[in-house]
């Protein structure tokens, strides 16, 4: 049975509270969430930004990285005195100051399948918001037949988002994203991002995950939504096609 | 004409996300449009001369790199975007 809501989160929530597909029963979805959440770099940001602010009830945030000055550009959740603090640490910080409903449990490691095994034991989602194929194959690998994934990426001026079930065949999809072996240094350190497009695909995985924890619309499953900044287009490609 | 789009580290490099071409009858694949391209463009030969995995669209379908091209009103050439 899902947490009841009070009076004072119906005025906090009320403005997405009164939308078709979240009202009562669906802002009681989004109380009694649990997700998890790897990575609070550039995606991370945004992701915790909005599920915070729309009231998830726990989150599981991973991450083994420390705040460094050349990040804040970008993840804005972090502020110029958290340099030098864990990012989960800096992460849980800004949660608190946004909602105090939403319960932050840090993890200072490194994404692995036998990491994320443990935390996803009764979660309903995991949002892998890495910055590299291993980490994102370990997300695949982990959450197979136990819980949805969004996959979100970016880099320089673009980026992409796709929802994976957890029936789906999660090896597949990552295999028609990136095929053949990952570049070397296909990072935001070597090739640059530009701030803003990692708050556009992190808002997009947000937007994915309160419609799967809530309930509603149709999910981004075997299809991939592309933006590009360079010509402000977004791009939906279909992925896993049958056979021709 | 086809429109080809570029995603990733390609379209930084050459400044540019899109051109509309008309490629020589040659071109049946999606490596062979590569090529094709690399022959007509400075920036495109020096682009993709850097990447060796590239993900290949046609239509708004995602193929495989291999796949014939020729009826095709539109093609996303993909560098993999793996940043975050």
């Amino acid at each position: 049975m899902p947490d009841a809501i009070t009076p004072e989160e119906r005025r906090r929530y009320a403005r997405q509270m009164m939308l078709r597909g979240i009202g009562t029963e669906g802002q009681q979805k989004l109380k009694s969430a649990r997700v998890v959440v790897v990575g609070a770099g550039g995606l991370g940001s945004p992701v915790l930004q909005y599920l915070v602010g729309a009231g998830i009830g726990h989150i599981t945030l991973i991450d083994p990285d420390t705040v460094s000055e050349s990040n804040l550009h970008r993840q804005v959740i972090h502020a110029s005195t958290a340099i030098g603090q864990a990012k989960v640490e800096s992460a849980k910080t800004f949660a608190a100051g946004l909602n105090r409903w939403t319960e932050i449990e840090p993890i200072q490691a490194l994404a692995s399948a036998a990491t994320l095994r443990p935390c996803l034991q009764d979660a309903d989602l995991l949002l892998d918001c890495t910055d590299n194929v291993e980490s994102r194959r370990a997300c695949v690998a982990a959450s197979a037949g136990v819980c949805p994934l969004i996959i979100g990426a970016a880099i320089a001026f673009d980026g992409f988002v796709t929802v994976v079930p957890a029936d789906a065949d999660g090896k597949a999809v990552l295999d028609a994203l990136y095929p053949g072996e990952p570049e070397p240094g296909d990072t935001c350190e070597m090739l640059g991002v530009l701030g803003p497009i990692v708050g556009v695909i992190g808002a997009v995985m947000a937007t994915e995950a309160i419609k799967l924890l809530a309930g509603f619309g149709t999910s981004l499953a075997g299809r991939a939504l592309f933006f590009g900044a360079q010509n402000s287009s977004f791009m939906e490609l279909e992925l896993l096609p049958r056979a021709a | 004409m086809m429109k080809v789009r570029y995603v990733g580290t390609i379209a930084q490099r050459i400044g540019r996300s899109e051109d509309t071409v008309s490629p020589a009858d040659s071109v049946v694949s999606g490596q062979d449009l590569i090529a094709w391209l690399r022959e007509t463009d400075d920036g495109l030969n020096f682009a993709f001369g850097l990447r060796k995995n590239l993900m290949l669209a046609v239509d708004g379908v995602v193929r495989p790199i291999s796949s014939d091209i020729r009826a095709a009103s539109q093609v996303a050439i993909i560098d993999p975007i793996s940043g975050g």
